[in-house]
């Protein structure tokens, strides 16, 4: 019974390995800080909502700044950041350009895609209420300081 | 008459003469020199059949084979082996391709009957590879639902690698019939250095199999061979 217990010990100790398991999370994406076009200073917007691809990326909030996540798949991204509200919605389109690369983390996480040398562009239409967009960090390597500014 | 004598003489030369070229006899009576030290000598020739079956079962190949010279209890351990296998993680694909090689020193601890040679040993070793990585495939979640996930396959190498490590081994060899043997493998080993790929990370190498944070590895395995020998 000793001998038993003894090799099925051995047998568990050996199959669990502590590199198993990925405890880290990846960056939620590109940091978005909404500012006042005249005073430059940070302005909360009533209300906004981003679109993807048709679909609703971020629902429609009260909020200075967002957390914009970025596809994996492409090298450009286009959004529809639209302000919502009475009398009418206003939506913009704000294109991204950006460089992938994917960074090994460990055996358990694998790879992630880190982006790079971020651009933004802003689709010009009959009625912007997003004034201006400059990227302020173009290395995503964090998600504390803003990387995106979009003066309204 | 006067030569007569001095052909007996020179006929009685002969058995004399003779009695030098006969071995020289120990006090066990059994004949010393080469012909009783080739006697406790022997040459073992083995396959790794476990590694074979487990490499095509996982969709890889697996060759190996080891070379035992052995006199009296003590052996003297060669391997040497070429891999080629798939790394599968939910994450990532990659296949590792290159060759290995052990050498060590075993020695037997099991007392033979009669004129059996089975073996129980225990010995030291150390081995050595050189290997490539051609990573095939990476999987990216997708940051949303609204986001496709995103799988990346083609061909990244990961070129001129190496890693060494040393293995305590066990072995036990068994007579199936007429000098085949059955020989089952038991072994803990530790990776000692190797090359940590650019931008990746060591985590299979030939012969040593799966490597972790710690270093420390554990093989269970099972061969066929064939002693040469008395």
């Amino acid at each position: 019974m000793r001998k038993w217990l003894l090799l099925s010990a051995i047998i568990l100790a050996t199959a669990c390995e502590r590199d198993d398991l990925c405890l880290e999370k990846p960056l939620e994406g590109a940091v978005v800080r909404f500012h006042n076009a005249i005073s430059g200073r940070p302005a909360a917007v009533d209300s906004v909502a981003v679109y993807y691809e048709g679909e609703n990326l971020i629902p429609a909030t009260l909020t200075d700044s967002l957390l914009l996540p970025l596809p994996p798949d492409r090298d450009t991204a286009q959004y529809v950041f639209e302000k919502t509200g009475t009398p009418a919605s206003n939506p913009d389109t704000v294109r991204f350009f950006y460089v992938r690369k994917d960074t090994f983390i460990s055996k358990a996480c694998g790879f992630w895609m880190t982006y790079r040398q971020l651009q933004a562009q802003l689709m010009t239409d009959s009625d912007n209420w997003i004034q201006q967009i400059t990227v302020t960090r173009p290395d995503i390597t964090d998600d504390t300081l803003a990387h995106i500014r979009i003066y309204h | 008459m006067t030569h007569w004598r001095t052909y007996v003489f020179i006929i009685n030369l002969f058995p004399v003469l003779s009695a030098f070229a006969q071995p020289q006899q120990d006090t066990t009576g059994r004949n010393a020199g080469f012909s009783s030290w080739i006697q406790e000598t022997h040459l073992r020739l083995g396959y790794d059949l476990g590694k074979k079956i487990y490499s095509k079962l996982n969709g890889g190949n697996m060759d190996a084979a080891y070379l035992n010279l052995g006199y009296r209890n003590h052996i003297l351990e060669l391997f040497a082996g070429k891999e080629q296998m798939p790394f599968v993680h939910p994450s990532y694909t990659f296949v590792t391709t290159g060759t290995y090689y052990k050498i060590g020193y075993a020695y037997n601890f099991y007392e033979n009957w009669g004129h059996m040679h089975n073996e129980i040993t225990l010995g030291l070793r150390y081995g050595n590879a050189g290997f490539s990585y051609d990573l095939q495939r990476i999987a990216y979640d997708a940051p949303t639902p609204e986001m496709p996930a995103y799988v990346w396959a083609g061909h990244r190498f990961y070129s001129g690698l190496h890693a060494g490590w040393i293995e305590v081994g066990a072995t036990l060899k068994a007579e199936i019939f007429h000098g085949f043997y059955l020989d089952l493998f038991l072994s803990g080993k530790r990776l000692l250095g190797g090359s940590k790929p650019d931008g990746f990370d060591l985590l299979y190498v030939p012969g040593f199999f799966r490597t972790n944070v710690s270093g420390f590895g554990f093989g269970l395995g099972y061969g066929v061979s064939y002693r040469f020998g008395y």
